[in-house]
């Protein structure tokens, strides 16, 4: 890997790393969330690290460049980002539904017990 | 089951509606519903609507369950549902549209085939009879044709309006519905496919629709529909990969 895009991926990963950990130290993002992205950011000097086996990697399945073989796990790391935050998504969307509900039943409920209470009370 | 006469039916009976921004026709038919069955609760669910459909309702002797949001016709529906099964008063429920297509005379010709326990879910169709208020778009008429195929090839049978918003059904499957493992996103062909295969009986009645007074649905426009065929093939191909209606007679 050039030395250049050496240097700059080390500092995209430092400020992304410093940017995430800034984000759920001020409660803005829930650990929860917060383990993908700290995965993410993790994987960029792990690129580095790693990238004389992506030379290797990329022969073994004919792919040219090895710059190649990182765009397609980049894609499968999207693939995988977006999977999971949409798992996440449907869940919550499955609270607040019953959530809503439920809410909607009490209100009701709470009418219902008012209307009675000023029937009964004299 | 024990068997009941029609007066007894609708005093144990509730009528479901969800309304989302039916102003305008709400309290026709909440009052239409009071005048001709006054035994009969009234339950107004309102999804979330930005005008007075809520204050409407209430006005013309509806219950009103609100939504704090706009959250879809399947949520306003199971809302209903949920509180209708927490309530042991009601053993049959009668669903239909707030916008007005659906005649609240039918409703007692939905509620006898459950009065006398042939069936177990009703359904008020458009195509029994063959005469209807307004003509159903090609489109759609495509789109029920292709999705009631479905559910004669997976249930083996014969149901001839499987979009109908106009239901009645007796506790056992509002039992169904109100549970999270049913789809509700639009409760139709997929619903009808769980419930069957979970030994609930289907029946249909006759119950011609009128035109939508103010011409909307929920379903205009192209993308609304490529979505909801979209999503609801996807909704039968997972509960078939499920097995969510043996699971559920269980």
């Amino acid at each position: 890997m050039p030395d250049k895009l050496i240097v700059v991926l080390g500092i995209f990963f430092i400020i992304s790393f410093v940017f995430v950990l800034r984000m759920i130290v001020k409660h803005q993002l829930r650990e929860v969330y917060a383990v993908a992205w700290v995965f993410v950011t993790l994987s960029i000097p792990a690129t580095i690290v790693l990238f004389p086996l992506f030379s290797k990697v990329s022969a073994y399945l004919g792919i040219s460049s090895p710059f190649n073989l990182a765009v397609f796990v980049g894609f499968v790391i999207s693939f995988g980002l977006l999977l999971h935050f949409s798992a996440l998504n449907s869940g919550m969307q499955r609270n607040l539904k019953n959530c809503i509900q439920k809410i909607a039943v009490l209100e009701a409920e709470i009418r219902e017990l008012s209307a009675k209470q000023s029937k009964n009370d004299p | 089951m024990a068997q009941y006469s029609i007066d007894s039916i609708l005093a144990h009976a509730i009528v479901i509606i969800p309304a989302f921004n039916e102003e305008k026709s709400i309290g026709r038919i909440v009052a239409c519903l009071r005048e001709n069955f006054p035994g009969l609760d009234v339950l107004v669910v309102n999804d979330g609507s930005t005008d007075q459909t809520a204050e409407v309702a209430a006005s013309a002797g509806a219950k009103v369950l609100s939504l704090v949001n706009n959250m879809g016709y399947g949520i306003a529906l199971q809302t209903g549902y949920k509180y209708a099964f927490a309530r042991d008063k009601y053993r049959f429920c009668v669903q239909m549209d707030g916008d007005g297509q659906h005649n609240p005379a039918d409703i007692p010709k939905l509620l006898a085939p459950l009065a006398d326990d042939r069936a177990d879910l009703v359904i008020g169709s458009r195509f029994v009879s063959g005469k209807n208020g307004y003509t159903i778009p090609f489109a759609r008429r495509v789109g029920i044709f292709f999705f009631r195929t479905l559910v004669q090839l997976f249930t083996h049978n014969k149901i001839k309006d499987i979009t109908s918003g106009l239901q009645a059904y007796n506790r056992k499957v509002l039992a169904r519905y109100t549970s999270d493992e049913m789809p509700y996103y639009y409760p139709d062909a997929d619903v009808l496919i769980v419930l069957i295969k979970g030994g609930i009986r289907v029946a249909e009645v006759s119950s011609p629709m009128n035109g939508n007074i103010h011409g909307k649905s929920m379903h205009n426009g192209v993308w609304p529909q490529v979505y909801y065929v979209t999503t609801m093939v996807l909704s039968i191909i997972v509960i078939l990969l499920r097995g969510m209606g043996k699971k559920n007679a269980r």
